[in-house]
């Protein structure tokens, strides 16, 4: 297709209901993945805070996980959970923990000790503590680590078009299927916008939790 | 001097909210010792410590670095837990007591301050009341007294972030927060070592003045011996190994020393030292002669009954000292404003200690210097004499330390 332009805008207002949809997918599985996986590492990571014995398997188990070549994971999901929704959100799910239990922990580990010697002579409860001091110190770090997560999930989204899934991606996979730039440049450009807009909401957003914190650069 | 000392006594600067009760607590450690390691091969950071404090007394742990004087401290507010003896608040063992209940009835001040970098001043002053449940309104109230305590614009700092103040000015929010909830025994571990000496000496002079209203008992760790001097109603020297070599209060300390290294420890300075007990308001002040700056050399003369004295003290309508009038080569009725010196140094306050004011008349290499009470107005002048006789005096009632070799003073005493 010689004469092919690199979008043919005809096509755009034709389908807007199919990139909508495929726009919509997108997000939702990446809020799915970054939601699950935040309830996850915080668990994981206020364990291994408790109990330092425990912070090493919890992130020599997630590493590894992390250095599975994306696609082959989801290829190994397939025989247990099917070309499902399932499939693909366990894989996404397990490359954030790394990412989010890491920044958790770097995040709690900041806490100066004065102030929790403070806090603690000042007859906190352990709770109290961990609710009131070291979680809201800890933000900034968490939210970026929040942040480069689910950029990275919005990338690794477009890869589960490959097991049927991948909401943008699936434009992109159809568009080199059918050679038709039209559609892989929609699915590039919507997936890169989706990815900036979604780093700069939560940086806005960490920015409006965390006052205190405009003056120091901690990302 | 005698109306200057006691418009102090009474004025709650700043503040016309009663600051706080007058409760106070004892505080005894029973042979308590601290062992790190297991008892065969461990060390021991504190080793058999007994003293006691009485209610509204300010107690200085001294010592060198290692000497257990933190460890002490933290084992008061249970942070840290003795391996042996008993430490008793108002006479009930604190081992009985929940370690949170007990450590939001004390006061806690540290050399890093320690506040919460995500409040602000007032949820930091607040943290304690908060705790205890106060409802908002007493809370709020309560942050706007205790800062003007300290000394800080409640209005300026209530919304700012710790990260906004200086050191000094923290350390006040520190001491603000620990006095929230009124404890009747404050903890101040190396409170202000990590603020310049200007400002140290200030937090100093206005924890004295603090202290004087509030009558709290204090326990104070410092390595710095004139600080100790300074604060302290009774010192406690420690030394290596956690032992307490001697206790006392300051005077005695200086005089009769109890072995070598106290004395050692304590500097051979002594008498300089024992200054630092004394205050401007021990001494006895001249008169100065004042003016105002509209009157003349005849005005003078007339009050002082024919006498004029070489230089005239200019003070405003509040009897604030505005400058000095030299009233030689000077026309019976020209004012004596034109020309005065509007250096007024050095400034003296009843409360300033005879060593700071030693060392402010030499910095300023002047004879004498005018004492100010806390509203700026004039009360008299101090003369470098007056200072040095009692130095003189001092070095007189110095004994020679037969006691020199003896064991450690009875810890009670």
């Amino acid at each position: 297709m010689p004469n092919e332009p690199l979008i043919r805008w005809s096509w755009v207002t034709n389908h807007l209901g199919d990139i909508a949809a495929a726009l919509g997918q997108h997000v939702e599985l990446t809020l799915i993945a970054i939601v699950v996986g935040l309830v996850i590492a915080v668990t994981l990571a206020l364990v291994a805070h408790r109990y330092r014995w425990a912070e090493a398997p919890i992130t020599w188990i997630t590493g590894v996980i992390y250095t599975i070549p994306s696609l082959a994971l989801f290829v190994l999901l397939i025989p247990v959970t099917g070309l499902s929704t399932t499939t693909s959100e366990v894989g996404l799910i397990g490359y954030t923990l790394l990412i989010l239990i890491r920044n958790i922990l770097a995040g709690l580990d900041g806490v100066p000790a004065d102030v929790l010697e403070a806090a603690d002579a000042m007859g906190l409860t352990r709770l109290q503590r961990l609710v009131r001091v070291e979680i809201p110190i800890a933000l900034p770090v968490i939210v970026a680590g929040i942040r480069i997560a689910t950029v990275t999930t919005i990338g690794l989204v477009t890869v589960t078009a490959l097991i049927g899934q991948g909401g943008l991606g699936q434009l992109m996979l159809s568009g080199f299927i059918s050679l038709f730039p039209t559609e892989i440049y929609v699915g590039a450009i919507l997936s890169i916008a989706l990815a900036v807009a979604a780093d700069a909401g939560l940086l806005l957003a960490q920015r409006a939790l965390t006052p205190w914190a405009r003056t120091r650069s901690r990302a | 001097m005698q109306d200057a000392t006691e418009d102090l006594a009474l004025s709650a600067p700043g503040t016309d909210r009663s600051p706080g009760t007058h409760r106070a607590a004892t505080v005894e450690f029973e042979h308590v010792s601290k062992r790190y390691g297991s008892p065969s091969d461990g060390h021991a950071a504190v080793h058999d410590l007994s003293l006691s404090v009485p209610a509204g007394a300010t107690c200085v742990l001294v010592g060198p670095s290692g000497c257990g004087k933190t460890t002490s401290l933290k084992m008061v507010n249970r942070l840290i837990e003795p391996t042996a003896g008993r430490v008793l608040i108002d006479g009930r063992d604190i081992e009985a007591q929940d370690p949170v209940e007990l450590r939001r009835g004390i006061g806690y001040v540290i050399q890093q301050v320690g506040l919460f970098p995500h409040e602000t001043i007032a949820e930091n002053v607040s943290v304690v009341p908060r705790l205890l449940g106060w409802p908002a309104e007493r809370r709020r109230e309560r942050a706007d007294d205790l800062l003007r305590l300290v000394g800080l614009d409640p209005a300026r700092y209530m919304r700012r972030y710790p990260s906004e103040l200086s050191g000094g000015e923290q350390q006040r929010v520190g001491v603000a927060r620990a006095l929230a909830a009124d404890p009747p025994l404050l903890l101040m571990d190396e409170p202000f070592a990590a603020v310049d000496p200007i400002v140290r000496a200030r937090l100093q002079d206005e924890l004295l003045r603090l202290q004087r209203e509030l009558g709290k008992t204090i326990l104070f760790v410092t390595h710095d011996i004139d600080e100790a001097i300074k604060m302290g109603d009774l010192i406690a020297v420690m030394r290596e190994g956690g032992t307490l070599a001697q206790f006392a209060p300051a005077a005695e300390l200086l005089a009769r020393p109890a072995s070598d290294f106290v004395a050692r420890f304590v500097g051979a300075d002594r008498a300089l030292k024992r200054l630092t007990l004394r205050h401007v308001r021990d001494l006895t002040l001249e008169p100065a002669p004042t003016a105002a700056g509209t009157e003349t050399v005849a005005d003078v003369r007339r009050r002082e009954r024919g006498r004029v004295p070489r230089w005239v003290l200019l003070v405003d309508e509040r009897s604030v000292p505005v400058g000095w009038a030299d009233t030689t080569g000077r026309t019976e009725t020209e004012p004596l404003e034109k020309g005065a010196v509007a250096n007024l140094s050095p400034l003296l306050e009843p409360d300033t200690t005879l060593r700071d004011a030693l060392s402010l008349l030499l910095d300023a290499a002047v004879r004498t210097g005018i004492v100010v009470d806390h509203a700026g107005r004039a009360r008299g002048l101090a003369r470098l004499d007056s200072i040095t006789a009692l130095l003189q005096e001092d070095e007189g009632d110095e004994r020679p330390r037969e006691t020199a070799n003896a064991a450690p003073a009875d810890p009670g005493a």
